[in-house]
């Protein structure tokens, strides 16, 4: 009896039914399905058998007959590949950055092993089940729904190496597949997705190709400058010349280039002698090319030198333009020096006439105090030698004069009291010649001379308001604590005229007056301060000591 | 306190040396202290014109213009310019950098009126190019008669600082022996040239022809930021219009409260009187400082011929109120000892004692009322005192 094993047609194929009517014969037939496969045996339309491997016994002469005579049964069987299968699919998707993108989309399938029946949802009643169709029939939804909704949320440089973004598309796809083929007998082992390079990367790779090739130039480039450095450095020239050598060495650059260009100094070393004939030429270039620079340079300095010299020569004629007003202000404040001096000298004039004219009355004043008091020594002194001689005389005959003494004691004592009597008799006459407005002065407080200025103002009255007049003069007087007679005459001319502030301070004059005009006191046309009671003139209009507002 | 320009009338009146208030306008005349010499008027606070007028120009030849990185030394002229022919004493000059300010060390301090001093200027490198500023201040003074006033000026001048535009060029350069006119001899090699090139105004200091005159200004900020004048400490001034109040002094003893210094400049304390007596008191005081005995009211006479006849003057120096001491017998402010002319500023809470170690006979105590930046009323506090003024 011979064994024939099924397996599926084609690798590319999940699932196909095997028709058993081909290795159906006369002889019994055995059939083999191996491990990794499924076997489903489908008789009479229910699942006989579904299990992975089998082995069944198909024709024979005796199941033929019994077919024959009893009928045949309806027999089918599938086979399915059980085992892991990955299929891939690539897909477009954009990412964050608005960067489009391909990538393969790789999932290991596999029909589930403990339910292997449920793969009957995806066969085919009349074709084979490949491994594509079934990619084919779940590409669309893990395109849209896992892929492109995972890379919308990353940009195009965060694609590679993100363990995280593939974890999420495997769990995501899981989930999509499970939700979509789960009950059909199919389950997803894993899920990977290679991203293909997108034009960020390819940006990113160029621009550092080009970093590095531009490092690499610049390494070569600093080692060949190193290099010529160092052969410049360790060069030796050698020179060869015909003219004296010392000459040669203390020739300047410029003899030096001469020369060489004439030939009257050559380099030994050929290879040198070409290297510095380019160098001169070079040189010359350059020197060409400063040459008309610093000419263009000198030229523009020219320019702005004389734009300076220009602003220079008009700063210059601004300053002694300033200079001039200066000195003519200078002179101005000299001169005006000059003539506030020439009036203070004249001003020292007149206070020296002043004060000369002060001191000769001062001086005059003294004179005739000093002759009376020397008229009044002289008198003094004669009655004190009268007196003196009479105590001499008392004294030589003191027992005899006591009598005479007393006499005289006796005497003096009258002669005080009848003194006395004389002045109390003349005070008594004074009254009697006093007039009746001069005792009511008097008797109001005020002196003799205050009283006779009161008794004058009142005299071009009548008799009759004399009195009474008198009466008012000394009360208002009084009101304004008149105390001597200038200010009694002050007070009542004042009042007379009309003028002003003479009648505010007058007798109100403090004890404490501070530093009088010396000069002003007593003049005409002067008045007192109210306020610091210094005499200014009547013509200030504030006062010249405290700034009290004098008139208006 | 605002200020006004005197008028012509007060010019006219000053010249009457009892006057302290111009009697037309009423312009309060302050006098400078060399009014003798000067014969001009002052602010409350400003200089005297005719004493105070310094010059300062810059040398005919200076270079005023530099490259970057380059040192520059400024040669300048300070003038006398007074028209009173007083002479001025520069106490130092600095130049400012930043907030900080370098002296500039000066071997002469005084100049006449009319001459000239000169000095020289060093600035640092000056790095970068483009217009660097130099500001200088300088600190002047003006004395009569042992009184010196300090006045701070301030200047400044510019310096074009250019800066030197090189290119350095390294440039190889291959020779081909084939190519080369070194007469056949075949060579090659690489020829390093490095070539550097220098653009602009290289050098270029341009020298004055003239002198340039530099205006001075008034630096009042620094003058109280330094302590020139005014008080530091408590950042105000006092002007020389200060009005006076005394407090425990007899009446007649003292001047009336809002009393100023305006008609001599001086108050002067002393035991003569207030008034003037001939023969015996020729030389009023303004304020009269007199001892008594605390029991009987009656003048205590040693106490009191301890004090000399003119004991001391209060005055206004350099925007702050000072003692002067005129006497020989004496003289106390706190603890300190003055001799005779010794000029002493007084702070705030300052006790005057005219009886050196006798406070509790006479001391004076003073006080000070202030506004914005400025001591408006100065208080003296009679100790013990004596009765209403």
């Amino acid at each position: 009896m011979a064994t024939t094993h099924i397996t599926l047609s084609d690798d590319a194929l999940l699932g196909e039914y095997v028709r058993l009517d081909d290795v159906k014969g006369l002889l019994e037939q055995r059939v083999a399905i191996g491990p990794d496969l499924l076997a489903m045996l489908i008789k009479d339309g229910q699942i006989a058998q579904a299990a992975p491997g089998g082995h069944f016994a198909v024709g024979g002469v005796w199941r033929t007959i019994k077919d024959a005579l009893a009928g045949a049964h309806a027999i089918r069987l599938l086979v399915a590949d059980l085992k892991p299968f990955p299929v891939s699919k690539t897909i477009s998707a954009l990412t964050k950055d608005a960067v489009e993108i391909l990538c393969e989309l790789t999932i290991e399938l596999q029909v589930n092993p403990e339910r292997p029946a449920n793969v009957l949802g995806l066969m085919k009643d009349h074709a084979a089940v490949t491994k594509a169709g079934v990619l084919t029939r779940l590409a669309p939804h893990l395109a849209e729904r896992v892929v492109n909704a995972a890379v919308t949320r990353v940009t195009a440089l965060e694609l590679r190496g993100n363990t995280g973004l593939q974890d999420k598309l495997q769990a995501d796809a899981m989930a999509e597949v499970e939700r979509m083929a789960g009950d059909v007998g199919l389950l997803v082992r894993a899920v990977t997705i290679d991203f293909g390079t997108n034009e960020v990367e390819q940006a990113r790779i160029l621009e550092r190709q080009q970093t590095r090739e531009q490092e690499t130039l610049e390494r070569e480039f600093a080692i060949l400058n190193r290099s010529i450095a160092r052969e410049a450095e360790s060069n030796i020239v050698q020179l060869k010349t015909a003219l004296d050598v010392e000459k040669v060495k203390t020739a300047t650059d410029d003899e030096l280039r001469r020369m060489i260009l004439g030939n009257e100094l050559a380099f030994i070393d050929a290879r040198e002698t070409g290297v510095r004939v380019q160098e001169m030429k070079a040189i010359r270039h350059e020197l060409a090319k400063n040459r008309e620079e610093r000419v263009e340079g000198f030229t523009a300095q020219l320019e702005q030198a004389r734009h300076a010299v220009e602003m220079a020569r008009t700063g210059g004629e601004q300053r002694d333009v300033q200079m001039d007003i200066a000195v003519r202000e200078a002179k101005q404040k000299v001169a005006i020096t000059r003539i506030d001096g020439d009036l203070r000298s004249v001003t020292r004039e007149i206070d020296q006439a002043d004060t000369q004219q002060r001191l000769a009355l001062q001086k005059l004043e003294q004179l005739q105090s000093l002759e009376i008091a020397a008229r009044a020594r002289e008198e003094q002194v004669r009655t004190m030698r009268d007196l003196q001689g009479v105590e001499l005389d008392g004294e030589r005959g003191h027992l005899e004069n006591q009598i005479l003494g007393a006499n005289a004691a006796h005497t003096r004592a009258m002669d005080e009291r009848r003194h006395a009597a004389d002045t109390e008799l003349a005070k008594m006459q004074m009254a009697r010649d006093l007039s009746e407005a001069q005792t009511l002065a008097i008797t109001a407080g005020f002196s003799p001379a205050v009283a006779n200025v009161l008794v004058e103002r009142a005299r071009g009255a009548a008799d009759a308001d004399k009195l009474a007049l008198m009466r008012e003069m000394v009360q208002q007087a009084k009101d304004a604590q008149v105390s001597s007679e200038a200010q009694a005459r002050h007070f009542f001319d004042s009042g007379m005229t009309g003028a002003v502030g003479v009648a505010h301070g007058v007798g109100t004059a403090a004890s404490g007056a501070v530093h009088m005009h010396g000069s002003l006191s007593g003049e005409l046309g002067t008045i007192e301060c109210p306020g610091c009671h210094v005499i200014i003139p009547v013509t200030d209009r504030f006062c010249r000591n405290c700034s009290r507002p004098m008139r208006q | 306190m605002d200020w006004r320009p005197y008028g012509s009338c007060c010019q006219r009146h000053a010249a009457d040396a009892g006057v302290a208030f111009c009697p037309e306008c009423r312009h309060p005349l302050v006098r400078c202290m060399a009014f003798a010499d000067c014969g001009s008027l002052v602010a409350a606070t400003g200089p005297c014109p005719a004493c105070v007028a310094p010059l300062l120009m810059i040398d005919a030849g200076a270079v005023v213009q530099s490259q970057a990185g380059e040192r520059l030394a400024v040669p300048l002229i300070l003038k006398n310019a007074s028209p009173a022919h007083r002479p001025i004493w520069v106490k130092r000059i600095a130049r400012l950098d930043g907030g900080h300010a370098e002296p500039i060390a000066l071997t002469w301090e005084q100049i006449d009126a009319g001459a000239e001093r000169r000095f020289t200027v060093n600035t640092p490198p000056l790095e970068a190019g483009g217009t660097h500023a130099v500001h200088l201040v300088m600190v002047v003074a003006s004395r009569h008669r042992g009184l010196e006033e300090e006045y701070a000026f301030s200047a400044g001048t510019t310096i074009r600082v250019s800066t030197p535009r090189s290119h350095s060029f390294q440039q190889v350069i291959n020779v081909d022996g084939s190519s080369s006119q070194g007469g056949g001899v075949a060579t090659a090699g690489a020829v390093n040239a490095p070539v550097k090139i220098d653009f602009g105004d290289a050098g270029a200091g341009a020298a004055l022809r003239d002198r340039m005159p530099l205006p001075l200004d008034r630096a009042e900020k620094y003058e109280l930021e330094q302590g020139v004048r005014g008080y530091l400490a408590e950042g105000v001034r006092a002007p020389r219009l200060v009005s006076f109040a005394f407090q425990g002094f007899r009446a007649g003893e003292c001047p009336p409260p809002g009393a100023t210094l305006a008609a001599r400049g001086t108050l002067a304390f002393g035991r003569n009187s207030r008034t003037v007596a001939a023969g015996t008191d020729a030389a009023p005081n303004d304020v009269c400082l007199r001892a008594y005995d605390a029991r009987t009211g009656q003048v205590d006479e040693p106490a009191t011929m301890a004090i000399s006849r003119h004991h001391f003057d209060l005055v206004v120096v350099n925007d702050r109120v000072c003692v002067l001491a005129r006497t020989t017998r004496g003289l106390q402010v706190n603890t300190r000892n003055l001799a005779a002319g010794e000029l002493v500023p007084l702070q705030p809470g300052d006790t005057v004692v005219p009886i050196p170690g006798r406070p509790e006979k006479l001391s004076l105590q003073v006080a000070f009322g202030t506004s914005i930046g400025s001591v408006d009323r100065i208080d003296v506090i009679r100790t013990p005192a004596a009765g209403a003024c």
